[in-house]
């Protein structure tokens, strides 16, 4: 059995003249966190809905654990679960209700423990009985991601989840998301926040004007970067140096240089500086 | 293919949401039909005693009932889906693996569900104030409700995907269904009319579904009551399929 969870395989969609996706091609095992960034119109939402089924993709191929969305959506919808970017509720429903309904439109049973097990494990258990439009912003968001589990799915998308989110419920969903990865979740993430990918995701597609411009482990793309030793001296002047070829510094070689170093810091490489290059580049 | 339970949670969502307000959606139509009773059954009744050997104010009911439980059935899902497409939550019934009938099926029920109930009210307030309780045929009378309530809920699902705002919805009700309801010769028979206008009624819908419903509850009518289930019928089906078609197309519903 393949370990493929989904495959992008030149996907393209086109609206009128403008190309928002050209060629996409990338493929998340099961189990994977994959962060998908990209600046504003880099079609990650246009590649969302071509998976769900909202949008018909022009070209190429989308496999959801092996079928196509399009030829076998009843499979795949049950398959996935995706968290949309608007905040968006039906106002005359509770949280209860929303979650027992969401079960029932795929075709699921009640299952009443579920259902209070995901409002409690999103801190929404003394909201359940409210009506969604006077729940808060975060309540709200935490809401989305409990509407996209109630059917169980094996792959999580969450579409740009912690926009306009304050740091500490962002810290909880964090927490909440590295949970549901331990329990073999697949999870693809859409984001701004480039420190939250470099934090949660095993893998990172960079996505710009519709095109993948890489798709590789977190981990080799960080590698791209050397880290950088900060060196301030006791006249202030503040001096840089690159790690050398095999990693770590030459700190002899820097002792003789700048005798007068006072501070010494060695910054990491950060996935955001990587990802302005590769943007600035496009 | 049906699916029992995402058929009868889609079916539930489209009744709780008019039931949570019923005073808007049920309760405002009975008044309505109260003061019609009151103006028409009342006043002008006492003018015109009596349409075709019946009282003018039992004469009126089965017409009115239509008048207002087709609007309602009409209302049901044209209004969900523009909130729906308003609000952002059309994707709640477009990411779940619901079928296109399964959708065409929860949306007729949806608008089936408040006409009925809709009209279950007004026939008993009618039945008090004129003490006509007991349909004359049940069987085409319940038919005739059925495909009424049936079609304008279907034609009113078929709307709420082709619009893209409120003022289509509510124009289309204002300026289409309204005239053809009041035109429908539900406050007067056809021979009250000069020719000409006896034959544009004879062109309209509506005037098909009161006579077949005032056929099953009072036992008279004007044109052949087969003609009236049956064009009512081929509205039905062809509105379903319509429907149908467009939930299966997707059509103005993707993104």
């Amino acid at each position: 059995m393949s370990n493929i969870a989904l495959k992008f395989d030149h996907v393209t969609k086109n609206f009128g003249d403008l190309k928002a996706l050209k060629n996409v091609t990338f493929s998340v095992n099961k189990g994977e966190f994959v962060a998908l960034l990209g600046p504003n119109g880099a079609g990650k939402t246009t590649l969302i809905n071509c998976l769900n089924g909202l949008t018909k993709r022009d070209g190429g191929e989308i496999l959801v654990l092996g079928e196509d969305p399009e030829k076998k959506p009843l499979q795949t919808k049950l398959a996935v679960g995706i968290v949309e970017q608007e905040l968006v509720f039906d106002p005359f429903f509770t949280p209860l209700e929303m979650l027992r309904m969401r079960r029932g439109l795929f075709g699921l049973k009640p299952d009443e423990n579920y259902v209070n097990w995901l409002l409690d494990k999103l801190s929404l258990t003394d909201k359940k009985h409210v009506r969604a439009r006077q729940l808060s912003g975060g309540m709200k968001r935490r809401l989305m991601i409990a509407k996209a589990l109630a059917h169980k799915p094996k792959i999580l998308i969450l579409d740009e989840p912690t926009a306009g989110v304050d740091v500490e419920l962002r810290n909880s969903l964090y927490a909440f998301l590295q949970d549901l990865r331990k329990e073999g979740m697949t999870i693809v993430l859409t984001t701004h926040y480039i420190e939250e990918a470099q934090l949660l995701a095993d893998k990172v597609a960079i996505q710009v004007s519709g095109e993948t411009l890489v798709f590789e482990t977190t981990k080799s793309l960080l590698a791209r970067k050397k880290k950088v030793l900060e060196i301030t001296t006791q006249e202030g002047k503040v001096i840089t140096v690159e790690e050398g070829v095999k990693g770590g510094f030459n700190l002899e070689r820097i002792a003789t240089q700048y005798p007068r170093a006072h501070n010494l810091r060695v910054i990491e490489p950060k996935l955001e500086d990587i990802f302005l290059e590769f943007t600035a580049k496009k | 293919m049906i699916h029992p339970i995402r058929l009868w949670t889609l079916t539930y969502k489209e009744t709780s949401r008019f039931l949570k307000v019923w005073t808007q959606t049920v309760g405002s139509p009975v008044v309505i039909a109260i003061m019609y009773f009151a103006v028409f059954g009342g006043a002008l009744g006492s003018k015109i005693t009596e349409l075709k050997g019946v009282p003018y104010a039992i004469y009126i009911i089965p017409g009115l009932v239509l008048l207002q439980s087709t609007n309602n059935a009409y209302q049901n899902p044209s209004s969900s889906l523009i909130i729906a497409k308003y609000s952002g939550t059309l994707s709640d019934i477009l990411l779940p693996p619901l079928s296109a009938l399964e959708k065409t099926l929860g949306y007729l029920f949806g608008g089936l569900l408040r006409g009925f109930m809709v009209s279950i009210l007004i026939f008993t307030v009618a039945g008090i104030f004129t003490g006509q309780y007991i349909p004359e045929h049940w069987g085409i009378f319940l038919l005739m409700l059925f495909l009424a309530n049936g079609a304008f809920a279907l034609l009113g699902t078929l709307i709420g995907i082709w619009a893209k705002n409120f003022d289509q919805i509510s124009g289309f009700s204002t300026f289409v269904l309204t005239p053809m309801g009041f035109l429908g010769a539900i406050f007067y028979s056809l021979d009250m009319l000069p020719p000409l206008a006896q034959k544009l009624s004879l062109l309209n819908p509506f005037f098909y579904f009161a006579d077949g419903l005032r056929y099953g509850f009072l036992g008279i009518q004007e044109v052949n009551p087969l003609i009236s289930v049956g064009l009512a019928g081929t509205i039905f089906m062809v509105l379903f399929f319509l429907s149908w078609f467009a939930f299966f197309k997707n059509w103005r519903l993707g993104v």
